[in-house]
């Protein structure tokens, strides 16, 4: 039943999509007309769908960290990316307006971070609790700590024609929130006994609201048309595409150490960091083309 | 095709849209209902087991005599479906018909200077749905409150038919200052004034 609601939220929005763009599409009709000298000069990007490779930097500045965090907050390991639901890395753009079809500026919902695997945050704490089982194995060594920046972002854009292909050099600002994770406590039961010792790891982000990103994007695209001769050409506009992403961050972390029938142990610091990554891919977007006024025959 | 045929193409167009979407809408509404029965049990038996905790998880023991540092208690329940099953229990709200009101163990003998014979050692156990992993929360009364004692959610039981077996344990946190044998009461009372009780076997604890 679920695949099915899955299913169709999909042709939903699919539909909704397209019919959104043969609405916008349908400037022959009379309460379009008055935009038509308008659209000759500015022209609208729709929605874009990316496909992208992300990697974040290898160092991440919290190498120094105390209490294991160095590798709780460790190096996220590479993604690929895609729109909107899927991963942690999305790029959306929501709808974008170009001049001439040169200078533009776009509207975007992205989101980017990683996941950091638990192995070595595990092997950290297998020493620190050597006698001890790790009841909660399951939880370390699968579920992996999360960069999580999700928001809007506004680029402004230059789109360089030569021929039929197109350089395009963006610069974005996000407004995004990171998610602060307080996961459940990780349970250690010490051997030949009932003593359990919790440890929880609290985290609260202290960046003020939104926190700001900055993209610096370099797209090298072409414009494909098919069905030329048809009343209603489909031209869409495809490349690869490489950005670059800074996201200074503070987090203040919060460490618990809680042994049954025993005051809990707290440990508190902030992070001030920046998180960076870059990414590499390909995408594609529909190009609005005003139609055929008569379509050729044969 | 003159501007007003394209003009009427256009709305009809829009129309059909406009009728798909919604059309859509309501299936993708209407199609994640279903019916979602209740499966509705009594408890209608207690038996305790004794368990060794020295390791990673319990395991009943073997022996009567047990480390009383790493000395737990299995409670298996057994459960009966209350009414008719009607639909299938996939999909279905597992739930104690006949509450829980509350819950005691005790000790046949004193277990230590403040704790005398048949006094509730409620707060030196710890109670969960396994014994790896109790959270310090894991208090009886919480388990009370929250209505865990003796819950279940298994639907294949549920489907193979009555009666089945869903186990709890408590953890003992507190040893006894005074190693020696040992026999536990642990009491259930209903909400509809009905009780279950019973008396575990000897035990060593050392």
């Amino acid at each position: 039943m679920k695949k099915n609601n899955l299913l169709f939220c999909f042709l939903f929005i699919g539909y909704a999509a397209f019919a959104q763009t043969k609405t916008a599409d349908s400037t022959h009709h009379k309460r379009f007309e008055k935009l038509k000298p308008f659209l000759t000069k500015f022209s609208i990007g729709l929605p874009d769908i990316h496909f992208e490779y992300c990697v974040p930097f290898k160092k991440t500045g919290n190498e120094n960290l105390p209490y294991g965090m160095d590798k709780y907050f460790g190096v996220p390991k590479s993604e690929t990316g895609f729109d909107f639901p899927f991963g942690n890395n999305f790029n959306f753009r929501i709808i974008a307006i170009y001049y001439k079809d040169k200078l533009g500026v776009e509207f975007y919902y992205g989101g980017f971070g990683g996941i950091v695997p638990m192995n070595d945050f595990a092997q950290y704490l297998e020493k620190k609790y050597p006698n001890h089982y790790i009841s909660d194995d399951y939880s370390i060594m699968n579920k992996g700590k999360d960069y999580d920046f999700k928001g809007v972002q506004f680029g402004i854009t230059y789109k360089i024609h030569l021929k039929s292909f197109i350089i395009e050099p963006k610069f974005k600002i996000g407004f995004e929130t990171q998610y602060a994770y307080n996961y459940e406590p990780y349970v250690f039961k010490e051997i030949g006994t009932n003593n359990f010792t919790e440890y929880q790891i609290e985290e609260r982000v202290t960046t003020r609201k939104p926190e700001h990103s900055y993209h610096a994007q370099l797209n090298v695209g072409k414009r494909i048309t098919l069905f030329k001769r048809a009343k209603r050409p489909f031209t869409f506009e495809a490349g690869i595409k490489g950005e670059y992403i800074y996201a200074p961050y503070s987090l203040n972390v919060k460490v618990n150490e809680h042994t049954y029938g025993m005051p809990i142990v707290s440990n508190q610091f902030d992070i001030t960091n920046a998180y960076k990554m870059y990414s590499f891919g390909a995408y594609a977007f529909y190009v609005i083309q005003k139609r055929n006024k008569k379509p050729s025959v044969k | 095709m003159s501007a007003n045929q394209q003009r009427k193409v256009f709305y009809q167009m829009k129309n059909i849209h406009k009728s798909f979407l919604l059309l859509l809408f309501t299936i993708v509404i209407f199609s994640g209902c279903s019916k979602h029965p209740d499966v509705k049990y009594n408890i209608t038996a207690l038996t305790a087991y004794h368990q060794d905790n020295s390791g990673a998880s319990a395991v009943d023991a073997s022996s009567i005599t047990l480390p009383a540092k790493a000395y737990a208690i299995r409670l298996e329940y057994t459960v009966e479906l209350y009414g008719k099953l009607d639909g299938d229990p996939n999909e279905a709200a597992f739930s104690l018909q006949n509450k829980v009101s509350s819950f005691n163990i005790s000790s046949l003998t004193d277990y230590d200077s403040t704790h005398l014979a048949y006094a509730s050692l409620n707060d030196y156990f710890l109670y969960g749905s396994q014994t790896s992993r109790v959270t310090n929360n894991a208090t009886i009364d919480y388990a009370l409150n929250q209505q865990r004692i003796g819950f279940t959610y298994n639907t294949s039981a549920a489907n193979a038919g009555n009666p089945w077996q869903t186990s709890d344990y408590l953890v003992l946190m507190h040893p006894p200052t005074n190693l020696g044998t040992r026999m536990f009461i642990i009491k259930l009372d209903f909400a509809n004034g009905t009780s279950i009780s019973y008396t575990t076997s000897s035990v060593i604890l050392n």
